[in-house]
């Protein structure tokens, strides 16, 4: 379903990622590990046309999309939630859901996707009022990742959704990512806490330093004797 | 001074006031949209001004009737000007700031050129119109009818303008536009369009405005400069980038004005909105409804 072939990214003449291939196939939860500043972040918004790669492909369904305006990849059918979320602060809950699917502005089912949003994090059906600005960090979370759902994407794109969450909500995310998938998605997560999601994930690719260090189903890597000293601290 | 007097100042204030508002709304929204103030905004005026005149001139096209057409050719005007121009000076890598100040500054010297060449520097005015020279007494007060249908158009302009920004999906873009411009590709919205269409709603109304005031205003080429010192002074005075601030502004400059006019020598009637002004900025210096 996605292809990105040996990708490099730079930020102003600093390589970010260096001829990085991954790929995804349709229906599975890949998980992106690796230590700070291994350019988990570079690869994710490379693919989601917030960076333009110096070199190499992204193909998405057989077409390319890099260098593809980033407005036009979300319509494509690939929701990236960022790292700090990008919320519309002011705005209500229920804004910020209803500019989820602005795409869809017009048709009768345009809000479809609100009741997998509800079913996920029913919480959120409480705070329709609600400024996004006064969500707790998880709730937060949520609904940037059900603002991403508005969109109908294909592919789900999650950078580092558990960072600045308490456990219990962790966990919470975590299963509904499954549940995501359970409904046909593809999802792509971009993790520090690399136990917790490897739990969840099919597949792996571990970067260090801009590069694929190791790849692998997600049992394997969990088992790998290199891994668990150095990441898992086990 | 009689009290029939005061109310009478002050109702004509508050007509002028509500056409100040309209007048600089679109700085406002420009502003607060994508934080580029628009120093060629007076000079947006002075263009659908002539845009009102130029209608009467040669088809005898009443201001009222034209101030439709203008808004419309303002729109397609102002969307340009994104376009073709700011889009271009938002992309500098250093001084972003300047750089789109001496953009828009030299957009306002090269518009007042233009229209010092072709329209030539003649004081226009538009002798018989609908409205013009007309006044009706509401209870012993008398208001001239161009001012009354001016404001009235003019809060009718805010009533729409409100509605369409909270109440429509392209409203709910603009509006999450100016919260995060860097995230609405998050959900597939592209920023230049709705830049583009923001430049075209400012200026847009900027144009109903000089179409209603091309019926009582003279036309020159340097009509901008007044009016837009007093937009600058309305928009700081709301609170930058506030819709509802600049109605609110534009109805306090009025009013003050026409107050300080019953005391001081007309030449002076401009003192009186600098002063609250400057109040307003020691005190608050985000204005009356700003959030930034």
């Amino acid at each position: 379903m996605l292809s990105v072939h040996e990708v490099t990214t730079a930020y102003q003449g600093l390589v970010a990622i260096s001829s990085v291939s991954i790929e995804v196939a349709k229906g599975e939860i890949v998980a992106v590990c690796g230590a700070n500043g291994a350019g988990k972040s570079t690869l994710i918004k490379t693919i989601a046309g917030a960076e333009r790669p110096r070199s190499g492909t992204v193909t998405f369904d057989g077409e390319r999309i890099d260098g593809v305006a980033q407005h036009l990849i979300t319509a494509r059918g690939i929701a990236y939630v960022p790292e700090n979320r990008r919320l519309f602060p002011r705005l209500s809950v229920e804004d910020n859901l209803r500019l989820g699917s602005y795409m869809y502005r017009g048709q009768p089912d345009r809000d479809e996707p609100l009741k997998l949003v509800f079913e996920l994090f029913p919480r959120l059906s409480e705070r329709l009022e609600q400024r996004a600005e006064t969500l707790s960090g998880g709730e937060q979370q949520m609904l940037a990742i059900s603002r991403a759902l508005m969109t109908r994407p294909r592919l789900l794109m999650l950078d580092e959704p558990s960072q600045g969450i308490m456990p219990k909500l962790v966990d919470e995310i975590f299963q509904a990512v499954i549940k995501i998938r359970d409904t046909g998605m593809t999802v792509l997560i971009v993790e520090q806490r690399m136990a917790e999601v490897l739990e969840i994930a099919d597949r792996a690719y571990i970067l260090q330093t801009g590069r694929v260090q190791m790849q692998g189903s997600a049992a394997d890597i969990m088992g790998n004797p290199d891994v668990r000293k150095a990441y898992l601290g086990l | 001074m009689t009290a029939a007097t005061i109310i009478q100042s002050l109702a004509s204030g508050l007509l002028m006031g509500l056409l100040y508002g309209l007048i600089a709304v679109g700085l406002a929204l420009i502003f607060g949209l994508m934080d580029v103030t628009n120093f060629a905004h007076g000079e947006f005026l002075m263009l659908a001004m002539y845009g009102a005149f130029f209608l009467f001139a040669f088809f005898a096209v009443d201001p009222l009737l034209a101030a439709p057409l203008v808004a419309a050719g303002m729109f397609v005007f102002g969307a340009a000007i994104y376009l073709l121009i700011v889009r271009f000076a938002m992309r500098a890598k250093a001084n972003i700031g300047m750089v789109q100040i001496f953009t828009t500054f030299g957009l306002a010297i090269l518009m007042r050129g233009l229209a010092q060449f072709f329209f030539t520097p003649d004081y226009r005015s538009i002798p018989t119109s609908w409205l013009g020279g007309k006044t009706v007494s509401l209870g012993g007060i008398f208001l001239p009818v161009p001012q009354l249908v001016g404001a009235l158009i003019s809060v009718a302009a805010f009533g729409a303008l409100f509605f369409f920004i909270k109440k429509t999906d392209f409203g709910r873009a603009l509006e999450a536009t100016r919260e995060d411009a860097g995230a609405v590709a998050l959900v597939g919205i592209d920023k230049n369009k709705v830049f583009a269409l923001g430049w075209g709603l400012g200026s847009a109304l900027v144009g109903l405005a000089g179409a209603v005031m091309a019926s009582f205003f003279y036309i020159y080429p340097d009509v901008g400069a007044s009016f837009a010192l007093i937009a600058y002074v309305t928009v700081a005075l709301g609170g930058f980038g506030s819709v509802f601030g600049a109605f609110a502004g534009g109805i306090i400059v009025g009013l003050v004005e026409a107050s300080t006019a019953l005391i001081l020598p007309p030449s002076l009637k401009s003192v009186g909105i600098y002063a609250v002004y400057l109040l307003v900025v020691f005190i608050r210096p985000r204005g009356l409804f700003g959030s930034i």
